[in-house]
């Protein structure tokens, strides 16, 4: 570009014209934005935030503003339960960590958790998004629908763009690259041409169905499992989808192939009694005792290390036993997942158990000590396998393939 | 050289306000003598004619001496053609929608007199005030100063048309912004110019938000104050910052049209394709399907095609009520207005212009704005879904067991909603027509049926 300005002739192409989704903010909205913007001005000076976010964040208030007037400009009332313009940050420290970050806008309507984006008088060609690295699991760092909002400050005027899905968004960034951004927390910039649900879909997503959880985890859960995948790859360990370890030929006494190529280790039967060396699971299996929680006699287990990228980060211990009950033979599958050896087990950890179609077992880990320890045990018919999963403190999922229990004859 | 009349004709206004050409006799002299003997470039490009005989004139002008004040006048009649055209450009491309004519904008910058003697100041000596040659050429700065005009502004926002401010434009730019709009910088110059916009925004985002929260609500952006300008830039006179400033802001801006020609979401509704929203629900599996017994599947098909239009009656019936209220509430009469533009644009067919006349309604984007054809669409369609969908299952739970009825859910939502789409795509069409349109799709006749008992409602209540 040139000092010279280009002659933009006699065109008007920079007029902004009047969109159907353009809303005058009514003098409530403006109070309601103006309230927004000083509460969190408030919090990032109290923070000793940098200063010159202000701007952002009163551009940010008047888009939240703006989407929930334009939301009740309607005939369906929508309930708008929550409305947000805070940092995801806690302490100073955090703050000064992430200098991008600038305050989420998010709104919470009916099941719909939504983000709100604001884009100024610059139009751009991508959007910000922050995904909060205090939420629970990083799929909870991702709102339901993401909304681009642009703002005219000048004249009190905002216009409702496009929106975005969450699994839209999974599908187009990838598992991987959202996890980076979450545990980095910084901005990820996403395409505005990614964004193309209209005004009025968002009105009928809102109006009509209840954002899908379930599909949504189950995206989010195939996109772990290749990221997993990739790690295993790059980690040098085979990637094995397919198999199951059959964890019946543990009371044989043998490791079938698919635990094998896992490298998993099996355990010396539990009531052998003086063995010369103590071992570091003889010291768990005491501490269980000690709790009540006994192994039966018949029990045989395995363990294994869990590494990303060659890094061991704890060890999972398994066993089973057989189970006669009324009707089916059943099996028991009791899991334990302990530290590397010489570390603690990191708070927040998590040990979780599928069968093939949910969640049946979840446990999470409080306080990191170094006596604790996550275990928990499920159990099915023999036919059924078992799907186990770490999840680690900053959301990123391990799965271990599954476990079966094909008696061996 | 041969020189164009613009240079001693006047674009003028008659007390009546109709454009006219003046002739200005003084000034055509002048030029014959002065301006014919410069020499003409080969090419006869009429753009650098231009240049060395405004750049003749405006120097004429600037030295000051004896006939300064005909040079002058020479290149005010050449800007009265270029601020003219201007106006009638910026007519022909929003007047029809909008419900304007360039004879409107007209008055609001031709204010030249067309007296040697200046008394005032009108905008043509205002934009060569502030021309620098060295900077743009003159037909260009004209164009940016008359575009901001500040009643050309006014005037185009009171009709919904916005042209955002270069300060306006500078505020919501981020720093880190600069380096990506305006690639081809030098790092020297890339430099320089966020240094200035860091200090533009410390000094004036600053005051405006302070502003903000006095006053409660925003107004325009006005040029940064010569206090603020020093701030900006201590050492500086304030002149120059501020011509760096708008420098800067004409770059930013035509970054922006950029941007916004490949973002079709920030163009006028009207421009784009008229897509009606769906309601995406999962695909079913086939494999649950169990047969029902025929009678009793007969009469719940039965029941199906009665909820289907009466629900779809029930929500369009809700639905306008609902916005005629609200209008009511906001401006009384609105929502009868509101009522009366549904009314003609489904059931008699009419143009949105047409119906802007008929209702006394200024322009067709007002129509536009009352009627918010797809979201009213659009919210017809939710009501009417979700009513259908309690209505069915209710009905589904006399023939079927609930744990049935929770597996076959998501197949009763697809089925429902490709019902209401092709409802809904077929009224969408119907709609994209622009005169003469035909009420023949489902919507369009429902709506119409159930209009008059609405209207009556509405005008029923206090």
């Amino acid at each position: 570009m040139t000092a010279i300005i280009l002659d933009s002739g006699g065109y008007f192409d920079d007029m902004t014209p009047l969109n159907d989704n353009t809303v005058e903010l009514l003098d409530a909205a403006i109070a309601s934005a103006n309230q927004l913007a000083q509460t969190a001005s408030q919090t990032a000076s109290r923070l000793s935030a940098q200063p010159g976010k202000e701007w952002e964040t009163a551009l940010k208030a008047l888009a939240i503003a703006g989407f929930e007037q334009w939301l009740g400009e309607g005939a369906t009332p929508l309930a708008v339960t929550h409305t947000a313009l805070e940092a995801s940050t806690e302490t100073a420290a955090d703050l000064a960590a992430t200098p991008a970050a600038t305050p989420a806008a998010t709104l919470r309507v009916g099941g719909y958790r939504l983000g709100i984006l604001a884009m100024g008088g610059l139009s751009d060609d991508r959007v910000e998004i922050v995904l909060d690295p205090t939420a629970d699991s990083w799929m909870d760092a991702i709102a339901h629908l993401y909304v681009i909002v642009e703002v005219q400050e000048e004249v009190n005027q905002v216009c409702v763009l496009a929106g975005l899905r969450r699994d839209q968004l999974l599908q187009r960034i990838g598992a991987e690259r959202l996890q980076q951004a979450r545990t980095s927390a910084e901005p990820l910039a996403v395409p505005v041409s990614y964004f193309d649900i209209e005004p009025e879909q968002i009105l009928l997503y809102l109006n009509c169905l209840e954002p899908v959880e379930a599909r949504n985890e189950e995206v989010a859960r195939e996109a772990t499992e290749q990221t997993t995948l990739a790690e295993r790859a790059r980690s040098g360990r085979t990637a094995v989808t397919e198999s199951v370890i059959n964890a019946a030929a543990w009371l044989q006494g043998q490791l079938d192939n698919a635990a094998e190529q896992m490298r998993w280790v099996l355990l010396p039967p539990l009531s052998t009694a003086m063995r010369p060396v103590r071992n570091s699971v003889d010291t768990v299996l005491e501490t269980l005792a000690e709790q009540g929680i006994n192994l039966p006699a018949v029990a045989r287990g395995a363990g294994s290390p869990i590494s990303i990228g060659g890094t061991c980060i704890c060890q999972i211990y398994a066993w089973v036993w057989p189970v006669e009950t009324a009707n089916e033979p059943e099996w028991t599958l009791f899991l334990l997942l302990g530290p590397q050896v010489g570390e603690i087990l990191p708070a927040g950890i998590q040990l979780r158990v599928r069968d093939r179609n949910e969640v049946i077992a979840q446990e999470v880990l409080a306080q990191a000590s170094s006596t604790a320890y996550l275990y928990t045990q499920v159990q099915g018919e023999q036919q059924e396998q078992f799907r186990v999963g770490v999840i680690l403190p900053d959301g990123m999922e391990i799965t271990l393939p599954a476990f079966g229990f094909e008696q061996v004859l | 050289m041969a020189l164009t009349p613009r240079y001693w004709q006047m674009v003028t206004l008659t007390s009546a306000g109709q454009r006219k050409i003046k002739a200005m006799p003084v000034a055509k002299r002048w030029c014959q003598i002065h301006l014919d003997n410069l020499e003409s470039t080969d090419d006869s490009d009429r753009t650098s004619d231009d240049k060395k005989v405004q750049t003749y004139l405006w120097q004429r002008w600037q030295a000051g001496e004896q006939e300064s004040s005909i040079a002058l006048l020479c290149l005010r009649c050449w800007l009265s053609h270029q601020i003219a055209a201007i106006c009638s450009q910026l007519a022909s491309q929003f007047g029809q929608r909008y419900g304007f004519t360039t004879a409107e904008l007209l008055p609001l910058v031709l204010d030249d007199d067309g007296r040697v003697t200046l008394t005032y100041q009108p905008l043509s000596v205002s934009i060569l005030e502030r021309y620098d040659p060295s900077q743009a050429a003159l037909n260009t700065w004209a164009s940016r100063v008359t575009k901001a005009h500040p009643e050309i502004n006014r005037f185009c926002l009171e009709r919904g048309l916005y042209r955002i401010s270069d300060w306006a434009l500078l505020n919501d730019t981020s720093v880190g912004r600069l380096a990506r709009a305006l690639p081809g910088l030098s790092t020297a110059a890339l430099k320089q110019k966020e240094t200035l916009l860091t200090a533009y925004h410390q000094v004036y985002r600053r005051d405006r938000i302070i502003q903000r929260q006095q006053s409660g609500r925003a107004s325009r952006c006005l040029a940064p104050t010569d206090a603020q300008l020093l701030e900006i830039s201590p050492g500086s006179p304030p002149g120059v910052v501020l011509q760096q400033l708008s420098e800067l802001a004409s770059q930013l801006r035509e970054h922006r049209i950029a941007v916004r020609r490949g973002m079709p979401m920030t163009r006028s509704l009207d421009a784009t394709i008229d897509n009606q929203p769906y309601l995406q629900v999962a695909d079913p599996s086939p494999s649950e399907a169990e047969a029902e017994s025929g009678a009793a599947q007969d009469e719940f098909v039965q029941r199906y095609r009665a909820h289907f239009l009466a629900s779809l009656d029930e929500a369009i019936a809700a639905v306008a009520r609902s916005y005629a209220t609200g209008y009511e509430k906001r401006q009384p009469s609105k929502g009868k207005l509101f009522l009366s533009a549904l009314d003609l644009f489904h059931c008699r067919g009419l143009s949105m212009g047409a119906i802007a006349q008929k209702i006394g309604l200024s322009s067709q984007v007002q129509v536009t704005r009352l009627l918010k054809l797809k979201r009213f669409r659009t919210e017809v369609c939710a009501h009417w879904f979700n009513q259908l969908k309690q209505q069915v299952k209710a009905d589904a739970l006399q023939f079927i067991a609930p744990a049935r009825l929770s597996t076959i859910t998501k197949q009763l939502e697809a089925v429902l909603t490709e019902e209401t789409e092709a409802v809904m795509s077929e009224a969408a069409a119907e709609a994209q027509v622009s005169k003469n349109r035909q009420a023949k799709s489902k919507f369009a006749q429902r709506l119409c049926a159930r209009l008059p008992s609405v209207l009556s409602a509405v005008k029923a209540s206090p």
